[in-house]
């Protein structure tokens, strides 16, 4: 009797233990004004992507707007002076056809075209830019999330059999990641979904599925490179001989002894990496790859805003300003999580 | 060290067969048939038979890997399957204007970033650190397509400074007076700067950390109490040091730098490599030159990968091949 209660008061011991080291981690975080700002970024990000559907219905009207007013020629905008299109900044679009309709293009007042529904102003056909940045942020943050969890689902085990078992397979799964490491990131994406985007894959879900599977199978090696290296120390370690002298089998020890400790640096890596699918996506998007029409993406705004970058500025700069804000705050909080995980790390 | 180097050879060979092979698989797979593409939906079977003759496309895509892989050796990737000219010679063409635009992104990466991150450790915590700290997070997260964009827009049409598009009539080595030499350097600096700011970034926050690393270190006390400048302690003493993790750095950055010129390039309309990838990947489908520069930037990263680590061999004595 007395021997199970002090086991179970151990038990007990160590789960606080894992808390507080949980919590320890937390607390360093929270001291960390970047890290600090970087997640709350990433939380403000993440709802307005939840919420797109209630905070973000102008996407379905816009092309009443569109009609009220027809949109300039290209004669009309190249007719148009500087002046014009600075204030286009502030203004948008909407107010800015108003006033090229009218035919001032000196003294504007430009409070006047100013419009309270259009908080961003409206791209080339009226659409309200604010929306459609909201909406974008889901196929981002879509695109972070699942990419990165195919990397970790093929990464991690192929790291962790790596450095576990060693020899022949270690040489080989290295050897792949090798090949993987040979590749520009971007370069490597950008082929892969251009070649595909043809095939069945590549029209599925208007292109999402085949952005996930690439930048997922693109991002395995890295992560692997990482679980193998803890994987390797942490083997050596006492309570991994003292689980294998219980006669625990290799997968127990491997999925309940030595992966839990490599979590960290993976969580790190995994958050720095979104920020880079984030980019990537954005980047396929901006070459009209990928995620298609009429499925809104801060690359594909970026992309439609490019021609008209000298009359309505606004309209690159929104989608711009989101993605490095996004991508901004997934590197503040990977910085951060690194630091408060291994304050030995921090400079 | 000599052997060290041969083996570090070796192991590059099966790399570069597994990225034959990944180049290989992947242009096999793709939909559509390039040469319906190249001669046209009306062409006759006759003339199509023919041409896959010609170029090996009747054989299995095992022989048809091995012809690649051979003629690969040989330098030989075949003829475009728009134009029919060798794809080797339209890739030389267009070599100059890459490496041009490239090896002044980097120069103008490590002419900021070094100063940058040597100021940043120096006066750690003020406010020199905070903004430089603060400018090169932004510059990794900020996207190249972004920036680019951005720039175009207030230098080139707003305040008018520079050329947003095309890299100029005369290339600076091809000018015979200063004018030219202006004019064409002109076209050179936005497309250079977007190129150059994520590494420059990317550099700035690695002087630093090895910097601060190196600066708490007994020798560099040492140099203090022997009374020399704070100056030279850190630049002759430390800065020394401090750059050997940076210089790999710099040579592993050629990925990055090779993603930033596709996207450069073909903003700024830069008649490169990497508009080349662009306009072969989106607009030719034309799968001879995909793999010919998949595989010549492959094979140029595992070299790269190897110089780098013999370079920093040769650079810090305290490390021991065997």
């Amino acid at each position: 009797m007395y021997r199970r209660e002090s086991l179970e008061i151990r038990i007990e011991k160590a789960r606080q233990r894992r808390t507080s080291m949980f919590r320890l981690t937390l607390r360093r975080m929270m001291r960390n004004r970047n890290a600090v700002l970087g997640l709350g970024i990433v939380t403000t990000v993440s709802l307005l992507a939840i919420a797109a559907p209630i905070i973000a219905p102008k996407e379905d009207s816009s092309f009443q707007r569109f009609r009220l007013l027809p949109s300039p020629t290209q004669q009309d905008l190249s007719n148009t002076q500087e002046r014009g299109v600075i204030f286009s900044l502030i203004g948008n679009t909407y107010s800015y056809v108003r006033v090229l309709v009218s035919g001032e293009s000196g003294d504007v007042d430009i409070s006047k075209g100013l419009d309270s529904e259009h908080l961003l102003g409206t791209d080339h056909l009226g659409r309200d830019i604010l929306s459609r940045i909201v909406w974008g942020a889901q196929i981002s943050l879509l695109v972070g999330v699942v990419s990165q969890a195919i990397a970790c689902l093929i990464g991690v085990p192929l790291g962790a059999i790596s450095g576990y078992y060693g020899g022949k397979i270690d040489h080989l799964v290295m050897r792949l990641a090798d090949i993987m490491f040979s590749f520009p990131f971007l370069l490597f994406a950008i082929v892969m979904v251009a070649v595909l985007g043809d095939t069945c894959v590549g029209r599925a879900w208007g292109g999402l599925l085949l952005v996930f599977l690439v930048l997922g199978v693109i991002g395995w090696a890295p992560k692997a490179r990482l679980v193998r290296a803890s994987v390797l120390s942490i083997k050596e370690e006492e309570y991994v001989e003292a689980a294998r002298a219980m006669g625990a089998s290799n997968t127990r020890i491997i999925v309940s002894h030595i992966l839990p400790n490599c979590l960290s640096p993976i969580i790190v890596h995994t958050s720095l990496a979104m920020a880079s699918a984030i980019l990537v996506e954005a980047a396929l998007s901006f070459f009209g790859l990928g995620v298609s029409p009429p499925t809104v993406t801060w690359g594909s705004m970026l992309a439609s805003a490019r021609q008209y970058m000298r009359t309505a500025p606004h309209m690159f700069m929104a989608p711009g300003l989101a993605i490095t804000i996004t991508v901004f705050g997934f590197n503040l909080l990977g910085d951060g999580l690194r630091d408060a995980i291994d304050p030995r790390l921090k400079k | 060290m000599l052997r060290y180097v041969i083996r570090r050879f070796l192991m590059g060979i099966p790399v570069l067969l597994g990225v034959s092979v990944v180049v290989f698989i992947l242009t096999q797979v793709a939909p559509g048939d390039p040469i319906r593409l190249m001669v046209g939906q009306a062409a006759d079977p006759e003339t199509i038979a023919n041409i896959r003759e010609k170029w090996g496309l009747d054989k299995d895509p095992l022989t048809q890997y091995f012809i690649f892989v051979r003629d690969a050796i040989k330098l030989d990737f075949g003829v475009s399957f728009r134009n029919g000219q060798p794809v080797l010679d339209l890739i030389l063409e267009r070599i100059p204007a890459t490496a041009y635009l490239g090896i002044a992104a980097i120069l103008i990466s490590i002419a900021i970033s070094i100063p940058l991150g040597v100021l940043s450790a120096v006066h750690q915590n003020t406010i020199v650190d905070n903004t430089s700290m603060g400018l090169a997070i932004v510059g990794i997260s900020a996207p190249v397509y972004f920036t680019a964009l951005l720039l175009q827009w207030f230098f080139g049409l707003h305040l008018g400074w520079f050329p947003v598009s095309g890299i100029g009539d005369v290339r600076p080595w091809e000018a015979t007076n200063i004018g030219e030499l202006v004019e064409s350097l002109r076209y050179l600096v936005l497309p250079a700067i977007v190129l150059g700011y994520p590494n420059a970034a990317m550099i700035t926050r690695l002087t630093r950390s090895s910097m601060l690393e190196v600066i708490r270190q007994d020798y560099i006390m040492v140099a203090r109490a022997k009374g020399l400048r704070e100056r030279t302690v850190i630049y002759r003493h430390a800065l020394r040091n401090a750059l050997i993790p940076v210089v790999t750095i710099v040579g592993l950055q050629f990925t990055l730098l090779v993603g930033g010129a596709v996207v450069t390039e073909t903003i700024f309309n830069w008649p490169g490599m990497g508009r080349m990838i662009i306009d072969a990947l989106i607009s030719n489908r034309d799968y001879a030159m995909i793999r010919a520069i998949t595989l010549i930037i492959a094979a140029t990263v595992v070299f790269l990968n190897i110089v780098v680590d013999v370079l920093y061999a040769l650079i810090d004595p305290r490390i021991q091949y065997s």
